[in-house]
Parts: C-alpha cells; sequence; structure tokens
C-alpha cells in the first residue's frame, strides 16, 4: 500500500480533498445508494400498478387531473435554476467566494433536469403518450414551447457543466492519486486533451463566457414557460400576468435553498470544512433571504390585487385558501416558508450558524413545494361547474413515486460526485496562482477562430500579485 | 243593537273605502302570471340561437321590467342539474331575449323562469332544442392578435440563435483537442530534440 505522504501546500490539500472521495467508496456511501434504491425500487412496483392498472390507482380524476406529478415537476424545475443561473450570475459578476460553490449548483441543475420531465411521464399514464405531443403539437401551446425550452436547458445546461469540468477530468487524468481508478479512461476521453496550455485556457474562457450569457436567458425562459402552461390557461386563479416572475423568484428561491442543504451535506461527508466555510453559507442565505423577501413581495401584490376586485371566482379561491380547507397548507408555506427563514438569516445569533442556515434553506424548500402544489391542486380544485370544489388525495402510488423521483435526485448527484470532483479544483487553484506571462499576440491572433472575434472579459477572476520587490520600484 | 249594526256597517264601509285606492295600484301593475319561452325547434353547434321569453299578467297584458333566468339542462354521472345561461329583463312588450351558441350536439332542454321570489309563482317554461353537428368547429380559427411578420418563425429563430451557441462550443471543444493534440506534439519533440542534444 502506498505510504499517505503529508498534504503540506494549499494545491496538495485541495487535490487530495476533492479527489479522495473518487477513489474509494465507503461503508456509508454505500448504504445511502441501497437506501435511495430501496425508495427508487418502491417507485417502479408504483409505476408497474399504474402502467397495469391506469391512472385510476391514483388520485387524479377528471376535475383534478394534476396532482402530485405536475407539483414535483415544477418544483424540479425550480431547483433546478439554482446551478446553472446561480453560477452563470455570480461568475458573470466576478464573484470570487463562488468558486468552491459553483460545480455543485451546475449538478444540482442538471440532475434536476433529469429528473423533472420523467414526473410528465408519469403524469401522462401511458408514456407511448408523449409521442401525442410532437404528432399533434402545435407552436401555439405552452405545452410545446416548455418541450422545446425544457430540452434546450437540460443540453445546454450539460454542455456548460462538461465545459467548466474539462480542466479537473485533466487533473484527474494525471493525478497520482488517481492512478489505478477504474474510470480513468473515462477521465481520459472527456478531458478533450486539455495540457492547460495559455491557447486552451483562452478558448475555453471565451465559450464559458458567451456560454454563461447564453445560458442566462434560457434559464429564465424555461421558467417563464413553465408558469405559462397555467398562466395561459383559463382559469381564475392562474390568470395572472405575474407569473412568469413569480415562477422565476421562487425558483431562485428554493434553488440557493438546494444549493445550500447540498454544500452542507458534501461539506460533512467530505471534510471540505475548509473550502466550504461560514462566508459561504452566509453569502448564501443572504441571497435565500432576499428572494424570500421577492417571493413575499409577489404575494402580496397578486392577492391584494386579486382580493381587492374578486374578479369571477376569486372570492371562493382566496376564501378557501385563507381561511378554508387550503389555509392549513398557505399559511404553513407563508409563515414558515418564507417569513422563517428570512428571519433566521437575518437574525444575527442564527446567522453565525451553519445549522439555522440549513434549517432556513430547508424550511424554504418545504414551503416552495407547498406553494406548487397550492398553485396545481388548488387551482384546479376550483369548479368550472356549478359543482362544489373539488377533492384530491394523492394515492400511495403518487406519494412512492415522489420519494422515488427524490430518491433519483439525490442518486444521481450522490454518482456526479463520486465521478468527478464536486469542488472546481482549477479554478481555485488559477484563482491563488499569480497571473500567467502574456503569449505573443502573434500567437494569440493565430489560434482564434476566424470569423467569430467576442472579447469578453475572463470568467475567471485573477488575484493581482504583490510585487516582488514590496512596490519600491 | 240596532245601533251598533250600523255602526259596524258603517266602519265597513270606511274600511273599504280605505282599501280602494290600493286595489285599484294592484290593478295597475298586475303580477306575472304566465312565462312563454320561444327557440328555435333545431340548429348546429356554433349556431346563434336566439330565446325569447314573454312573460304576461293573467289578463294576457305583457309585463315590462321583469327579469327572466335562461338555463339549460346537465348531466354529469348521474348529478342532473341546470346551469344558467344569461338573465334579461322583459321589453316593453313582455319580451326578455338573448342568444346562446351551443358547443355541443344533442338535445338541449332550455327552460327560462322568474328571477326572486315571485309570488304568486310562476311555472317557469322550457323547450327542447335539438342540436346537429356543426359543418365546422365552433370556435373562431381566428383568436388572438395577429402581429404582422410574428409567428413561429420568431420562435424558430430565437431557437436556432440558441443550438448555435452551443455547436460553437462544440466546435471549440474540438479545438481544444487539437491545441492539445499540438502542445502534446511539441513537447514531445523538444524531448527528443534535447536528448539528441
Amino acid at each position: 500500500m502506498e505510504a499517505v505522504k503529508p498534504v503540506v501546500d494549499f494545491e496538495d490539500r485541495l487535490e487530495e480533498r476533492a479527489f479522495s472521495p473518487l477513489s474509494h467508496i465507503s461503508a456509508k456511501y454505500a448504504l445511502l445508494v441501497a437506501v435511495l434504491l430501496v425508495f427508487i425500487g418502491l417507485g417502479v412496483y408504483a409505476y408497474q400498478t399504474q402502467f397495469r392498472e391506469g391512472l385510476v390507482v391514483t388520485g387524479m380524476r377528471d376535475r383534478i387531473s394534476w396532482g402530485l406529478y405536475v407539483t414535483m415537476f415544477v418544483f424540479f424545475i425550480g431547483i433546478s435554476m439554482a446551478g446553472t443561473l446561480i453560477s452563470a450570475i455570480l461568475r458573470i459578476a466576478h464573484a470570487e467566494w463562488r468558486l468552491p460553490i459553483t460545480r455543485m449548483a451546475e449538478f444540482v441543475t442538471v440532475a434536476a433536469l433529469v429528473i423533472a420531465p420523467v414526473f410528465i411521464l408519469l403524469d401522462m399514464g401511458q408514456p407511448t403518450r408523449l409521442s401525442n405531443l410532437f404528432i399533434f403539437g402545435r407552436w401555439q401551446s405552452p405545452l410545446t414551447w416548455d418541450v422545446f425550452g425544457l430540452t434546450t436547458y437540460l443540453i445546454g445546461s450539460a454542455i456548460y457543466l462538461y465545459l467548466a469540468l474539462i480542466p479537473d477530468l485533466a487533473l484527474c487524468r494525471d493525478s497520482k492519486r488517481l492512478k489505478s481508478h477504474p474510470l480513468k479512461w473515462l477521465f481520459k476521453a472527456f478531458a478533450v486533451e486539455w495540457r492547460g496550455t495559455h491557447s486552451q485556457h483562452h478558448r475555453l474562457a471565451r465559450t464559458l463566457g458567451i456560454f454563461m450569457i447564453v445560458i442566462i436567458p434560457v434559464a429564465v425562459s424555461m421558467h417563464t414557460v413553465t408558469s405559462w402552461i397555467f398562466a395561459m390557461t383559463l382559469r381564475e386563479p392562474w390568470d395572472s400576468t405575474m407569473y412568469a416572475a413569480y415562477f422565476v423568484g421562487g425558483a431562485l428561491y428554493s434553488g440557493v435553498g438546494v444549493l445550500i442543504i447540498l454544500m452542507a451535506v458534501l461539506r460533512k461527508a467530505f471534510h471540505l470544512e475548509e473550502y466550504f466555510k461560514l462566508q459561504h453559507f452566509k453569502n448564501l442565505g443572504y441571497m435565500l433571504a432576499a428572494f424570500s423577501l421577492i417571493v413575499m413581495f409577489f404575494n402580496v401584490s397578486e392577492y391584494v390585487t386579486e382580493g381587492f376586485k374578486l374578479k369571477g371566482d376569486m372570492h371562493l379561491y382566496l376564501e378557501r385558501m385563507f381561511v378554508g380547507p387550503l389555509a392549513p397548507y398557505y399559511w404553513t408555506y407563508a409563515l414558515s416558508g418564507m417569513v422563517l427563514p428570512a428571519l433566521l438569516v437575518a437574525i444575527p445569533a442564527t446567522r453565525r450558524s451553519i445549522g439555522f442556515i440549513v434549517l432556513a434553506a430547508l424550511l424554504a424548500n418545504i414551503g416552495m413545494w407547498i406553494e406548487r402544489y397550492l398553485i396545481v391542486v388548488g387551482g384546479l380544485s376550483l369548479p368550472l361547474q356549478p359543482y362544489h370544489p373539488a377533492i384530491y388525495s394523492p394515492t400511495w402510488v403518487e406519494w412512492s413515486l415522489m420519494a422515488a423521483g427524490i430518491a433519483g435526485f439525490i442518486l444521481l448527484i450522490t454518482l456526479i460526485v463520486k465521478i468527478v470532483p464536486a469542488v472546481a479544483v482549477w479554478e481555485m487553484l488559477e484563482h491563488r496562482k499569480p497571473k500567467p506571462v502574456e503569449e505573443p499576440v502573434e500567437e494569440l491572433e493565430q489560434t482564434r477562430q476566424p470569423g467569430l472575434r467576442v472579447k469578453l472579459g475572463s470568467p475567471f477572476p485573477e488575484k493581482p500579485t504583490p510585487p516582488v520587490d514590496g512596490g519600491r520600484k | 243593537m240596532k245601533g251598533t249594526i250600523y255602526r259596524m256597517l258603517l266602519l265597513l264601509c270606511l274600511a273599504l273605502l280605505a282599501a280602494w285606492p290600493v286595489s285599484a295600484v294592484f290593478a295597475d301593475s298586475p303580477a306575472p302570471a304566465k312565462l312563454d319561452l320561444t327557440a328555435p325547434s333545431s340548429g348546429s353547434v356554433g349556431d346563434r340561437l336566439s330565446l325569447k321569453a314573454l312573460v304576461s299578467s293573467a289578463t294576457g297584458e305583457p309585463m315590462p321590467g321583469v327579469v327572466v333566468v335562461f338555463k339549460v339542462s346537465t348531466s354529469f354521472m348521474n348529478t342532473e342539474d341546470s346551469v344558467e345561461l344569461g338573465r334579461a329583463t322583459t321589453d316593453k312588450q313582455g319580451v326578455a331575449a338573448m342568444t346562446y351558441v351551443p358547443h355541443s350536439s344533442g338535445d338541449l332542454s332550455i327552460s327560462a323562469s322568474l328571477s326572486g321570489d315571485v309570488k304568486p309563482a310562476v311555472k317557469s317554461a322550457s323547450s327542447v332544442v335539438k342540436i346537429l353537428e356543426g359543418p365546422q368547429q365552433y370556435d373562431s380559427e381566428q383568436i388572438g392578435v395577429s402581429v404582422p411578420g410574428l409567428g413561429p418563425w420568431f420562435l424558430a429563430v430565437v431557437m436556432g440563435g440558441i443550438w448555435f451557441v452551443f455547436l460553437w462550443a462544440m466546435a471549440q471543444l474540438r479545438q481544444i483537442f487539437r491545441d492539445g493534440q499540438h502542445s502534446a506534439a511539441q513537447k514531445r519533440t523538444s524531448r527528443l530534440e534535447n536528448r539528441h542534444v
């Protein structure tokens, strides 16, 4: 067995911390995967039942035809906002504290976008009905836009994650710690001959620079289109022009929450305390509090105007939500899903504890899940005919598939963090290194692609190096 | 005794005299007593059906200013009910009218009744209209705001632009790969040259 060398400098320490989860599988990790697989197995059994019996085994009927499945779809689309968008915004803003967290944010996006459409398939009953979307799809339908938007966002996020991963894959390929790693071939293949030359750095920086600008409107449009599936339907509670903004705000809120939770879990599991400091949690906590205030503002703005006019069936809807059967859900969401997380971050005593910030993130996500449920089920429960409001009770099939979806999401992230480093090692090293000597301009010009000469600032902020002579010259 | 009877008769006469103007008012505005519904016997999906209700008094005089409620019978999963189609107020001829566009074929059972608590109660009137399949979809095919020059092509251009960036990124990856190969080859050459030296 190879003797463990003492880790002395930052680079070695970082590589050791980032690569060690890749080199071995602990008993706890195996147990976690097993538990997740049990939940997924339960989901497979539930789906088998639904496939055999039809959607009648769910609590959905003709009046409430969207239940937990669509709630979960909207919820996962929401948390997918975390990654790419937050990562891209922080990169553009040159927020240096983002360096250790961007990779995880991108993981969250890709994993959530893989799981979200599964719930649409579940909601369809027979999966063959998916073809109807393409056979009978119309350009005018927000559902068609959503299919295009989701596909584009998923592919774009995967490319974005991969681009930022290339130098780390090269590090994995060349690392002595991972010399006998079974996935060495994978690192080699996907590192695309990365040697860290200046022209490669320049090219990657430019590609990431353009990509991060493109991915922001793609992410926003994805959430906008998802909200339009509701807002463009002739139903009183969804008849709102601010739904798109409401969805984007809510997505950012829940996305930041998931990122905080994931950061805390990986910090503990992979001993990344040196890189995920209290300050990172605080900064993300501030973002969480800010988004919670935005969501609160949207709530007040929406319900005060609707409640003042009481157009159509809004009286019944608001009555049901504020004092009726939906009131326990709404007030749980409002108080513990919006107000409490903001307070936990705002109060200095709780803000100083990572545990409280994680609690705020957890509450925010529970609250946002309830909010999605209220939008979907609460909106559909309002009758279009002169009947009583409809009732919906999810069955064990739906609960099982929901649990399986969450387990699938966690499993995807659990697997990704075992294949590639959970922190952007090369970006953190890049940040600490002195600025490299500029290559001659002629060489740069040769490496540049003709026809596309977009000059963007480097997405990798470089720390000014102190002068060697102490600044006397 | 006789005097008492005279006094009572006098009081009765006075009471009748006092009641005379009230009965005169009643005579001026008689209560609605009859309701007739006129509807076409048949139509097609998407047609505009003209529904008319005539409200008249017991003596057959038209009753203006009376609110009539038009309803259609519905049945869903063994539950029978009626859905209000609309309300209209009678004109000087005692006619309340509205139009209704049927959305589905079949026998449409339309009824008209007086709004509010009318006493004595007036029997509602009903009529069955046979609705046939229409020549085309009842919904208007031209809906929304037409913006000249804006169409699916706009969506295609936006999506195309985004996917172009994706493809461009892939091309950059290929170039990164080539740069790496070139750099590795250069290193190998310089290593060989160093050995020769």
